[in-house]
């Protein structure tokens, strides 16, 4: 495959992925390696490290925003830096039939993900961890401070370290395990669990997209292509995506999910 | 400064030197089969996040928040681990 096609279609997977809230990854990886044959492993490698350029694009504006809550990520990547630890040495172990099973499985999961509704009622319960930290914190809403508090901050500690193992052997950025936990966990408002997710997503995908570089498991001829690609398809999706309707945004994520999970099944089966 | 306004510009200005790096580099790749600024173009990328979890351990030394210290010194332990394991493990085939 040329770098031209690999460009253009990492460009067409960063866009479709940014439109729909999500990495251009978990699109990538099953195109690369059902239409264009790349192995699984590579095709993972290559979606991490271009994970790591779409989270430091964006988080210029999530800085911006004063939305992401730089204690709150900075905490919660304890847990995901030592998940993605953890998944760089399955990674080596696992095969390829297991890596796309489980692709197919968190692809299933993301999708009963998507008609959830939203948890936002704030828990009045105290969390001694979240305090000594001092992980609660404020935001402006219509011109007015809101402020939060943070609650089972260890419990969500936990669903990071998996959030973490999962995108290292997948090469996503685990955001949809990420917000969950923020949201229901958490306890945080919508808005601020979406911006510190995106915020946290670069050392998540880093922590592991390290270890592959430094043991020569980056590809030079697919990775740069895709970095470029997706990087410069998502400043296009967050262009076009407020020019959606939420609902058709909604339906075209969950045909997506259940089209591309069933065919990461079926490959998985047929390896 | 204000460490917002110093993670805005680093987060601006060293994706900009990536993308630039990455650009050049294919074009030398495609030419010349020169790998060398594609591979310095992916490990400057690769370490933008370090870069913000040493800015957050910057800001906490300097506000004397004890609790963002533990915590920043505690990812920043956890990458320099990944980079670490990354050079002595090989991967298995």
């Amino acid at each position: 495959m040329s770098i031209l096609i690999m460009v253009f279609v990492s460009f067409l997977a960063g866009t479709l992925g940014s439109m729909l809230g999500i990495g251009g990854g978990i699109i990538l990886v099953p195109v690369l390696t059902q239409f264009y044959h790349v192995d699984i492993k590579t095709a993972a490698v290559a979606s991490l490290v271009s994970i790591v350029a779409t989270s430091a694009s964006g988080a210029e504006k999530f800085v911006r925003s004063g939305l992401a809550n730089f204690r709150i990520a900075t905490f919660l990547e304890m847990g995901t830096v030592a998940g993605a630890i953890t998944g760089f040495f399955l990674f080596g172990r696992l095969t390829p039939k297991s890596l796309y099973f489980i692709y197919a499985g968190f692809l299933f999961f993301s999708l009963l993900t998507i008609f959830k509704n939203k948890s936002t009622s704030p828990l009045s319960t105290t969390d001694k961890t979240a305090d000594y930290f001092s992980l609660h914190g404020s935001y402006t809403l219509n011109n007015t401070l809101q402020f939060y508090k943070v609650s089972h901050s260890v419990g969500a500690l936990v669903v990071m370290y998996f959030a973490g193992i999962l995108s290292a052997l997948l090469g996503i950025g685990s955001g949809i395990l990420k917000v969950l936990a923020m949201d229901n966990l958490m306890k945080l408002p919508i808005k601020v669990s979406s911006a510190t997710s995106n915020f946290m997503i670069g050392v998540t995908a880093a922590a592991s997209a390290l270890a592959y570089y430094f043991s020569g498991q980056v590809s030079m001829t697919l990775t740069p292509a895709v970095v470029i690609g997706i990087f410069f398809g998502a400043q296009l999706g967050t262009v076009l995506m407020p020019k959606l309707p939420p609902l058709v945004i909604r339906t075209l994520f969950a045909t997506l999910l259940l089209l591309t999970g069933v065919q990461m099944f079926m490959k998985g089966w047929s390896l | 400064m204000n460490i917002q306004i110093i993670l805005e510009n680093y987060f601006k200005w060293s994706m900009r030197v990536v993308v630039v790096c990455l650009f050049i580099g294919l074009a030398l790749q495609a030419l010349f089969k020169m790998e060398g600024l594609l591979s310095l173009g992916l490990g400057i990328l690769l370490f933008i996040p370090v870069g913000r979890v040493c800015l957050t351990l910057y800001s906490a030394i300097k506000g004397k928040d004890r609790g963002l210290l533990i915590l920043s010194a505690a990812v920043l332990a956890g990458l320099a681990i990944s980079l670490l394991i990354g050079l002595l493990f090989k991967p298995l085939e």
